[in-house]
């Protein structure tokens, strides 16, 4: 233990970035520092930019004063998790004699990916905004001016240049495309003797006795629910 | 009204949290497990009924923007001897605002077959292997505990400020100030959003504050 710092109390590595808690616990040793609120890791560098192109276009008409304008704003950030090992341990007498109880192994998001066909280094994620307003300022008297107008803002959803993503669905257990089958259950792969079942009903909370297959083969995957 | 397109970090999870690996070895008698990477890989690849992958995940409803209309009115009136005091009323509602939630909740819990071991926990998605009779003989887990986003929470807020406030020749001011508030609805929106059993269907949230501020 000569050369290891042990970090009992741990610390945010970067509370700047939103959504990050306040508290890590215990995260060293291992060298490992909190990235968010469920995992531990190396490092989670962000290298965001973004670009604004904006303009807008002012006219005078009689005791009105017209102004549109718009703003197309592009949003890049490359992004990486780098994961580590996070080994927990019962109590002081465990841990002084080497004995975790549970070893959590995190891997780095830009290690060859099992989910998307071997894919490596950086995520780019990109977003874009697109802003569009109108208003006129009414001089109606000397003593009365209106100020109205409109303003209509899109955002597009956040996604990933290369369609790198693992997309789960909560409502069938499968792992949609794009990623790779690799995830999905095939009971094929399965000891002939065990018989199973998957449940998928929020409602019923019984076992629902032996699963029912049917379809292709394709669909005879875990939440591929046949109900 | 504020309009936002709702917190980053809550976005990008499926891209920049979802696709790696991530393996919980319960070790039993000592140390001396690998954790390394191309062990772990395998391990995943190798073993898709019972890897306990813990991908984050969205519910297809999850919609942006949030909403948040707010609105005050205010009054204030002079004591003299450079003194004002104010009473302010603040409300606003939030909607659509960001949730939380298990994508796959632990649905039954059995007794284990060997009354010795620990209780066989059931999760939604989880795979049940049963022998000839139907009884359950063991669970296998595809899946982890899955946190899951979206949004169409609410939020209801009303509060009463009190201020006194004296101005001094020199340009110095001191200010007092109070605040009742009441906060109710299922989320408090992002990155302050609980992790619920049911987050579009929960009412979680009643919390009456009172905050002495004085400068």
């Amino acid at each position: 233990l000569s050369a290891a710092i042990i970090n009992l109390t741990g610390s945010v590595a970067n509370n700047g970035i939103a959504g990050q808690g306040s508290s890590s616990g215990i995260t060293v040793p291992g060298g490992l520092v909190r990235s968010n609120s469920a995992q531990n890791g190396r490092a989670q560098p962000y290298d965001p930019y973004t670009l604004s192109f904006i303009d807008s276009l002012g006219s005078l008409r009689g005791n009105h004063y017209i102004k549109v304008g718009g703003e197309v704003r592009l949003i890049r950030m490359a992004t990486d998790r780098l994961g580590g090992t996070t080994y927990s341990f019962q109590n002081l007498n465990a841990f002084l004699a080497n004995s975790p109880s549970t070893i959590q192994f995190l891997g780095d998001e830009s290690a060859p990916s099992v989910f998307n066909n071997g894919a490596t280094g950086e995520r780019h994620i990109r977003q874009e905004y697109y802003i569009a307003y109108a208003q006129d300022e009414f001089h109606v008297s000397p003593k009365l001016t209106l100020n109205y107008g409109v303003r209509y803002d899109y955002y597009t959803p956040i996604r990933e240049a290369n369609n790198l993503q693992v997309k789960f669905n909560v409502d069938t257990g499968l792992i949609d495309p794009n990623t790779t089958a690799g995830l999905q259950v095939d009971e094929d792969q399965l000891p002939a003797a065990i018989r199973h079942d998957v449940f998928c009903d929020r409602e019923d909370h019984h076992p629902r006795g032996l699963r029912h297959v049917r379809g292709s083969r394709a669909d005879r995957r875990s939440g591929a629910d046949d109900r | 009204m504020f309009v936002g397109p709702g917190q980053t970090e809550d976005q990008v999870q499926t891209i920049a949290d979802s696709d790696r690996v991530s393996v919980t070895l319960f070790v039993r008698g000592g140390a001396g497990v690998s954790a390394g990477s191309q062990r772990r890989d395998r391990d995943v690849i190798n073993n898709p009924n019972n890897r306990s992958y813990q991908p984050r995940a969205y519910r297809n409803e999850y919609t942006i923007p949030e909403r948040v209309w707010q609105y005050t009115t205010s009054i204030q009136q002079d004591l003299g001897g450079r003194m004002a005091v104010t009473a302010a009323y603040v409300g606003a509602q939030g909607r659509n605002l960001f949730l939380r939630s298990i994508a796959n909740p632990i649905v039954n819990v059995v007794t284990n077959p060997n009354p010795a071991n620990a209780a066989l926990v059931i999760r939604q998605f989880s795979i049940v292997q049963r022998d000839a009779t139907g009884s359950i003989i063991g669970v296998q887990n595809p899946y982890a505990e899955i946190d899951t986003k979206t949004s169409g929470g609410h939020d209801n807020y009303n509060a009463l400020q009190l201020g006194l406030s004296r101005r001094s020749t020199n340009g110095l001011s001191v200010n007092a100030q109070y605040t009742l508030s009441r906060s109710f609805g299922n989320t408090s929106g992002s990155n302050e959003a609980l992790t619920v059993g049911n987050a579009a269907q929960t009412l979680t949230g009643l919390r009456l504050r009172h905050r002495l501020q004085r400068l």
